[in-house]
């Protein structure tokens, strides 16, 4: 492929890659944990590591919403030094609240929280457009937001494990597991999506679309948010 | 301009196209949400756009999950009135569901197998699996279920969700509909679930909702 072509098809290939995230329906319904995957955290009784862990890593991979979060934190991350700080800081944030939220069995409203996820997208988006500096005249703590952020990302988790009855027995090490999981998947998406920024990144484009593809993010943040406040309240009035 | 802050735009747009951005983000979203999501994902169609369009069928038939209040534990359930007198005629059946391995024929594992039931009608039942030595290994999902018939939403109603090889109970139907199980073989080898009925029931024939596993009873007294 010439450099020309390249640079051509970069913003075309990003946005393919936003669509597919956030369109395809086996990735919507992936969002929870839904089926056999269910059927399993049900009825399954012991330690089961490597399960646990595939599932943790399969939430990750599957879960937009905690992608397009990702995607907004490290879109205009220019030293990996930086995106390794800050990718820790969520990756501690939700397995805070995965852990503790499971173990001591404090359950939250899934729609609240989910709701609460979707605008932690459009809240980086924003910020990433500087829109705290420019609307405000403040700057939050980047870092500490997605510490925050993260908190509410790993309650989300626990909050939808709650929901399956996960078994005592051997809880401790499944959930673990799970963690573990969620942390490998993070880091598979976040090599993908790091991969094609990157390359995205060396194309006159970018500086182009960078504005447009936050506002994308932005926007399919609010959708989600808005998808999850309406199950709430519906779910509330039946 | 301040500091640049790492992370954030390194050239950030200007107040007035960040209120555009900002604004008609959160106005396309709502758009979005209300016009495609809602109807498509949980039947909430406020505009009429979703039926108008068909996305609201994407939704499917609209559940209900109906609450049951659970049998206290050891002791015998409340009855509001303990002698009650039937139309439906009495039956007993029984039975045999083979499953099959969950390694090599994971498509046979599991199935529903269900029986009709009006509301009030009550049976009686037991069954035990054979094949399969570890009580984990087999799951069982006791419930009640009444198909969604035009507008009116489909109705669940949960029992008991649990692994074990053996169960005896009864059940007064709460509503109309098919009533039963979904069992799930997670043993390695194939096994078979012994299921012997006796009530005021009908027995779902092979290939209809409620026993598409195509189940035939074993042997039946009408």
């Amino acid at each position: 492929m010439t450099r020309r072509m390249e640079r051509r098809l970069a913003p075309w290939l990003a946005a393919a890659i936003a669509i597919l995230l956030t369109a395809v329906p086996g990735l919507a319904l992936a969002h929870g944990i839904g089926g056999k995957d269910a059927a399993f955290v049900a009825s399954s009784h012991g330690a089961q590591i490597i399960p646990f862990l595939y599932l943790g890593a399969k939430h990750m991979v599957t879960g937009y919403d905690h992608l397009l979060f990702i995607l907004g934190v490290i879109f205009f991350l220019y030293r990996l030094s930086h995106v390794a700080l800050y990718v820790t800081m969520f990756s501690l944030g939700h397995s805070i609240t995965l852990l503790t939220g499971v173990l001591t069995g404090v359950q939250v409203n899934p729609y609240l929280i989910d709701a609460i996820i979707g605008l932690s997208v459009a809240y980086k988006a924003f910020d990433n457009l500087g829109g705290f500096q420019t609307l405000l005249g403040v700057q939050p703590d980047t870092k500490l937001a997605v510490l925050v952020f993260g908190l509410f990302h790993g309650f989300g988790l626990a909050t939808k494990l709650q929901t399956l009855h996960p078994s005592k027995d051997g809880l401790v090490a499944n959930m673990i597991s799970f963690n573990v999981g969620v942390e490998l998947g993070q880091l598979i998406a976040l090599t993908v999506m790091l991969g094609v920024i990157l390359w995205w990144r060396k194309s006159s484009s970018f500086a182009r679309h960078a504005v447009l593809a936050n506002a994308l993010i932005l926007t399919a943040g609010f959708v989600l948010m808005d998808y999850q406040l309406a199950g709430f309240f519906t779910h509330r009035a039946a | 301009m301040t500091e640049p802050v790492e992370g954030l735009a390194p050239q950030p747009p200007s107040r007035r196209k960040l209120l555009l951005i900002t604004g008609g983000g959160f106005l396309a979203a709502a758009a979005i949400a209300v016009l495609f999501v809602l109807p498509a994902e949980m039947h909430v169609d406020p505009t009429g756009f979703g039926r108008l369009t068909g996305l609201a069928r994407l939704a499917g038939p609209k559940t209900e999950t109906v609450r049951t209040a659970p049998s206290p534990r050891g002791g015998a359930a409340p009855v509001a009135t303990p002698a009650r007198y039937y139309p439906t005629p009495f039956r007993s059946d029984v039975i045999e569901i083979p499953l099959g391995s969950s390694e090599t024929d994971n498509l046979h594992s599991e199935l529903e197998y269900k029986v009709r039931m009006k509301a009030g009608d009550s049976l009686v039942y037991s069954w035990t699996v054979t094949g399969v030595t570890n009580p984990e290994e087999f799951y069982s999902d006791f419930h009640s279920e009444t198909p969604a018939r035009g507008q009116t939403p489909a109705k669940v109603m949960e029992y008991r969700q649990s692994t074990g090889l053996t169960s005896n109970g009864a059940l007064t139907a709460p509503i109309e509909g098919v009533h039963g199980w979904y069992l799930q073989n997670q043993a390695v080898g194939a096994v078979v679930v012994h299921l012997k009925l006796s009530g005021f029931y009908e027995l779902v024939p092979p290939g209809e909702y409620g026993n598409l596993g195509g189940i035939q009873p074993k042997a039946a007294k009408g």
